[in-house]
């Protein structure tokens, strides 16, 4: 089961009526929407959002989602109407935004920013980045190819196996290894 | 357990039969641990691309499912992620009522043209009638006028003394009778209030006839 059938596996739940299967989906593609919006939006805070928005909108538009194309897209598509959506209508709203510099202490804005800027909420990509980028280094070297043709050459089992000269068996195994190893160095920072 | 962690890192890279995949779906459903590992294994990924956001909210899933269940929505609710559509008639209504409505907008037109015409025609009609009408009445008042010149006029007064009654000379008795009934009969059609109540109303009486 590809990542089509996979994402098809879990619309079908969905529209099923399993929220969890929903879940799964948000976590999938959370950070690749919020990415996407970023394109339009700079502000963090409103890019996240307009991606709970998007999302929200996805998960009550489903039932009418039949496949035509990958889930993906049109979730990307929801997402970046929404985004111009939330321009449009700044747009329209932007004399709301002015605030007279006395008041700019009590202004509501800077609260909601505040609430979302909470370190418990946020982490820096860098340090995840960091975290990462320093577990991989300490991996024995047939993980490390493994897990970096994988993720970064993007190379399926069958041409990993290939590429290293080993079983699939064997490059499965060392795929999970080395995410299990990274993960034991993530999770601290995530939990 | 690491055989599940193992099947999940599978399951993320396409690397699962259907069925196994559809086995590990339904315990990844009913395990948070499980979930939260799937989402640090595809962080994983995303860091190793630079794919990861600038900041990120680790409880973004968490809102966002919350949300749903706070708002009560229900997949396959379309018409709320799009609210235009709830205002839009359906294909069907929309062909049905079409030419219904061009039909009753054209039958109002007709009647409103037709009765506009035939109102006009009318008017035409009745300035055509009414001049020979006028000239019906204007024949008779002249016939009457003529009649009045060969006649005698008898002088008439009216007076309101002693009840409503015609006076008029002693010479023509059958006249002032005559008027007097006139009176008593068309006092229904005076302009006082009393004339709303015939019944009621006693006029030209005369204590002394």
């Amino acid at each position: 089961m590809g990542t089509n059938l996979l994402d098809a596996e879990l619309v079908k739940r969905v529209q099923a009526g399993d929220k969890a299967a929903f879940d799964i989906l948000v976590q999938k593609y959370q950070h690749k929407v919020v990415n996407l919006i970023n394109r339009y939006v700079s502000d963090q805070t409103e890019c996240y959002d307009i991606a709970q928005d998007a999302f929200i909108k996805a998960y009550r538009a489903i039932g009418n989602f039949r496949g035509d194309s990958q889930f993906y897209t049109w979730l990307y598509r929801i997402a970046a109407n929404t985004a111009k959506n939330h321009l449009a209508s700044r747009a329209r709203k932007s004399p709301l935004y002015s605030v007279d510099i006395d008041d700019a202490e009590h202004y509501e804005g800077e609260s909601r920013l505040k609430e979302y800027t909470t370190p418990e909420n946020l982490l820096l990509t860098d340090e995840i980045e960091r975290t990462v980028y320093r577990a991989i280094e300490e991996l024995p070297d047939d993980l490390k190819s493994a897990i970096m043709l994988r993720e970064i050459e993007g190379l399926s089992y069958e041409e990993i196996a290939e590429v290293m000269d080993c079983p699939i068996g064997t490059v499965r195994s060392r795929i999970f290894r080395a995410r299990d190893a990274i993960d034991r160095e993530l999770r601290p920072l995530l939990e | 357990m690491s055989e599940q962690q193992d099947k999940l890192s599978s399951l993320m890279d396409e690397f699962s039969g259907d069925e196994q995949s559809r086995r590990m779906l339904d315990e990844l459903e009913g395990d948070v641990n499980l979930q939260y590992r799937l989402r640090r294994y595809q962080i994983i990924g995303q860091a190793m691309r630079h794919e990861l956001p600038r900041q990120i909210d680790t409880d973004f899933s968490t809102n966002v499912m919350a949300k749903i269940d706070a708002i009560g929505s229900c997949p396959g609710n379309a018409a709320a992620a799009r609210p235009e559509a709830n205002t839009r008639p359906s294909i069907w209504t929309w062909s049905v009522m079409k030419p219904v409505a061009g039909l009753a907008v054209a039958v109002s037109v007709a009647v409103v043209s037709v009765t506009l015409w035939q109102s006009v025609n009318v008017g035409v009609d009745t300035g055509q009638g009414s001049e020979q009408l006028v000239s019906a009445d204007q024949k008779k008042i002249e016939l009457l006028a003529r009649q009045q010149v060969q006649t005698n006029a008898v002088p008439v007064t009216s007076s309101l003394s002693g009840g409503m009654r015609w006076k008029i000379n002693d010479s023509a008795p059958a006249l002032q009778q005559k008027l007097n009934a006139y009176l008593v009969n068309h006092t229904e059609y005076s302009n006082s209030i009393q004339g709303l109540i015939p019944q009621a109303r006693v006029a030209g009486y005369d204590a002394q006839q």
